[in-house]
């Protein structure tokens, strides 16, 4: 008799959640046990949401494993934690209760990871002990005595290295376990979480660790606390962060000059092959003027993104990051926010959005909200094509001591984003006043090098984000606006431009009254609407709406130069300023509903950002004019 | 017949459908609003 294999893989029954501290190594962990590249960083807060993914046990089996936020108690005091624990405990009304919950436990800071594992045993929750990071316990050369925990504790642990390779395997055989898993899972009792609770739950740790011969704290690296001594002094570290941050947007200009240059080359032969190849008519005109001139105009900013976030992995892989924070908050602070608002902005530098689900980790409702209204401000990646093309449009590749000036400017421009979030936060708190302050407690976990995988994971997610991004809403939006800007073509002997004639040109000469105060001519104001969008397809509208207006000799010659022989100095830096307040993503704002229930939050927020990005472009053009920047 | 503006016409029809797809996938639930990545937008 023949048997048949049937793969039920994507049909798991057995359910497994990774609970533990933040900054324990659980998305690690996840990764390495579901073949998952969910982002994983040095600091904590990264998860701020259940993620989902198949892991297959020695046996072969499949089970389903739930990555959950981090928490440091069953005593929930934000959103992302509240998740976290109701699924634990059986109490969520989306999530069925995980047959099996896996403590995952950072093994060079184990007491806190076992308040939670008493807190859980308390409750009855079926589970198995994960001591992750046990390559950094090894390299001080300890032996945890897994045995006499596992005694002392009367839970199966085992031992877990979330980067390497063969780090989840012994996890993976335990799970083979059958007992494990047919648990009695007690019914849902009401929690006991005050102090006397709390109390019990740090004394039966405490005993587990003395029982198990573990009650010496682990020092911490000692190479670490001498950086430490450095980077965290008040001054002497908000120094380095500066110089950090200046050196990064140096190298942002002077890296990317011969890659971006390679794919203008690129650009270029594909234009010229199809100029080659078709004949002349509309087709060739949307390939040419729409496709090319559109998409290419904003590929060739990848290099630039690509290395801005090389960096942004380094330092955050290395452990500087959390840093940063503690070196920020009594800055905080003063605005009214507290430090745990931190990892939410930094977040927004690469978007606003996972910055802004990052608000979750803040349990304040006020602190949530000013931090959501600020994010959009901090400079995100989608920026970059616009910034660089305007510098490089206006700005001269001069090097002002020593220092490269567009890199001086891309630099000031994201300082601008960072003083204007604390302006806005600021005036908010003279307003409608502060909430209590809120002390932030971080871990700072040990510098280590960044291992060249992850950096390389994170920058190839970047790139198909992007690419993905250029391949499908810029392309399809650049094909549209080619429409919009070809349709109706223009008569026989009409005077202007041809675009001017057509729908686009009419709804931006329509609009262009409204937008002349501050310098605005009628093609941006065209480029500015399919750049609601996204922000870089502004620049792919802005070379599409260009390259259909020129004639003659002019056709083909690159954007930078075209908009800099068009626009006046005072209109490209009234545009610059318009990007650093302007909330040019609609994206956002409906993730600002979702996640703070409502549309007057989204609406207000972006009729104030509105407002405030006019007023600064007005003030830019005007000063500007005065000064001569015609 | 005009094959060039048949040619047009056929691309931006399909860039009409990726859009009213995305939009549709969003409406639902089914992609991100963003539409970026999977980091910061599960089925929560």
């Amino acid at each position: 008799m023949s048997t048949t294999t049937v793969d039920i893989s994507g049909l798991a029954q057995r359910r497994l959640a990774l609970l533990g501290n933040p900054n324990c190594g659980k998305t690690a962990l996840f990764n390495r046990l579901t073949g998952s590249q969910q982002k994983v960083a040095n600091y904590a807060g990264v998860t701020v949401e259940l993620k989902r993914g198949l892991m297959k046990t020695t046996a072969g089996r499949s089970v389903t494993v739930i990555d959950l936020p981090g928490t440091y108690s069953l005593n929930a005091s934000s959103q992302d934690e509240a998740v976290a624990c109701a699924v634990v405990l059986g109490q969520s009304l989306r999530e069925k209760a995980p047959d099996l919950t896996a403590v995952v436990l950072d093994a060079t800071r184990l007491r806190r990871g076992l308040r939670l594992v008493a807190a859980l045993k308390r409750q009855g929750v079926p589970m198995v002990v994960v001591l992750n990071m046990m390559d950094r316990v090894r390299a001080q050369g300890r032996d945890l005595g897994v045995a006499r925990l596992q005694a002392a504790m009367g839970v199966p642990v085992v031992e877990a290295t979330g980067i390497s390779a063969q780090g989840g395997d012994a996890l993976r055989h335990l799970l083979d376990r059958d007992d494990l898993w047919h648990q009695a899972r007690p019914e849902p009792t009401a929690l006991h979480l005050d102090a006397d609770a709390l109390r019990t739950d740090d004394a039966q740790a405490q005993a587990w660790l003395q029982a198990a011969g573990l009650d010496q704290p682990m020092q911490a690296h000692e190479w670490s606390r001498r950086i430490d001594g450095w980077l965290l002094q008040p001054v002497i570290g908000v120094l380095v962060l500066l110089v950090l941050l200046f050196l990064v947007f140096q190298a942002v200009f002077a890296w990317a000059k011969w890659p971006m240059g390679l794919i203008q080359v690129a650009t270029a032969w594909v234009s010229e092959g199809v100029n080659t190849v078709l004949p002349v008519g509309l087709l060739k005109s949307l390939l040419i003027d729409g496709v090319i001139a559109g998409v290419g105009g904003v590929l060739v900013f990848l290099p630039q993104i690509l290395i801005l976030f090389f960096f942004i992995l380094v330092l955050e892989e290395s452990g500087y990051l959390p840093r940063a924070a503690l070196l920020l908050d009594r800055l905080m602070g003063s605005i009214g926010l507290s430090g745990r608002a931190f990892i939410p902005l930094l977040s927004s530098f690469a978007c606003a959005i996972p910055g802004i689900m990052a608000a979750r980790t803040i349990s304040d409702r006020r602190t949530k909200w000013v931090t959501v209204l600020i994010a959009p401000l901090m400079t995100c990646s989608a920026r970059l094509p616009v910034y660089t093309l305007l510098i490089s449009a206006f700005i001269p590749a001069k090097t002002v001591a020593g220092m490269s000036l567009p890199g001086l400017v891309l630099f000031g421009l994201y300082v601008m984003g960072i003083l204007s979030a604390i302006a806005v936060a600021w005036v908010l708190k003279l307003w409608r006043g502060a909430s209590e302050p809120v002390q932030l407690m971080m871990e700072l976990p040990d510098y280590h090098w960044p291992r060249a995988k992850d950096v390389a994971i994170g920058l190839w997610q970047r790139a198909s984000i992007f690419l993905r991004n250029v391949g499908g809403i810029i392309l399809a939006l650049t094909v549209i606006l080619w429409f919009l800007s070809t349709f109706p073509q223009a008569p026989a002997g009409f005077a202007g431009s041809p675009i001017e004639y057509s729908f686009a040109g009419r709804i931006g000469q329509g609009l262009a009254g409204f937008f002349a105060p501050i310098g605005f001519n009628w093609q941006i104001v065209v480029a500015l609407i399919p750049g609601l969008a996204a922000r870089e397809v502004m620049v792919a509208a802005l070379g599409t709406v260009y390259a259909l207006s020129q004639t003659g000799d002019a056709v083909g010659t690159a954007l930078a130069p075209m908009i800099a022989a068009d626009w006046s100095l005072a209109t490209g830096l009234s545009l610059l300023i318009w990007f650093v307040f302007a909330p040019q993503c609609l994206a956002t704002l409906a993730v600002v509903r979702k996640e703070m229930g409502g549309w007057a939050m989204p609406v207000g927020m972006a009729a104030f950002l509105f407002s405030l990005a006019y007023g600064a472009s007005w003030v830019t053009y005007r000063l500007a004019l005065n000064l001569g920047g015609f | 017949m005009n094959y060039d503006l048949i040619a047009v016409m056929a691309l931006g029809a399909l860039a009409v459908a990726f859009l009213v797809r995305r939009y549709w996938q969003v409406s639902k639930g089914q992609a991100p609003v963003c539409g970026n990545c999977d980091n910061c937008a599960c089925d929560d």
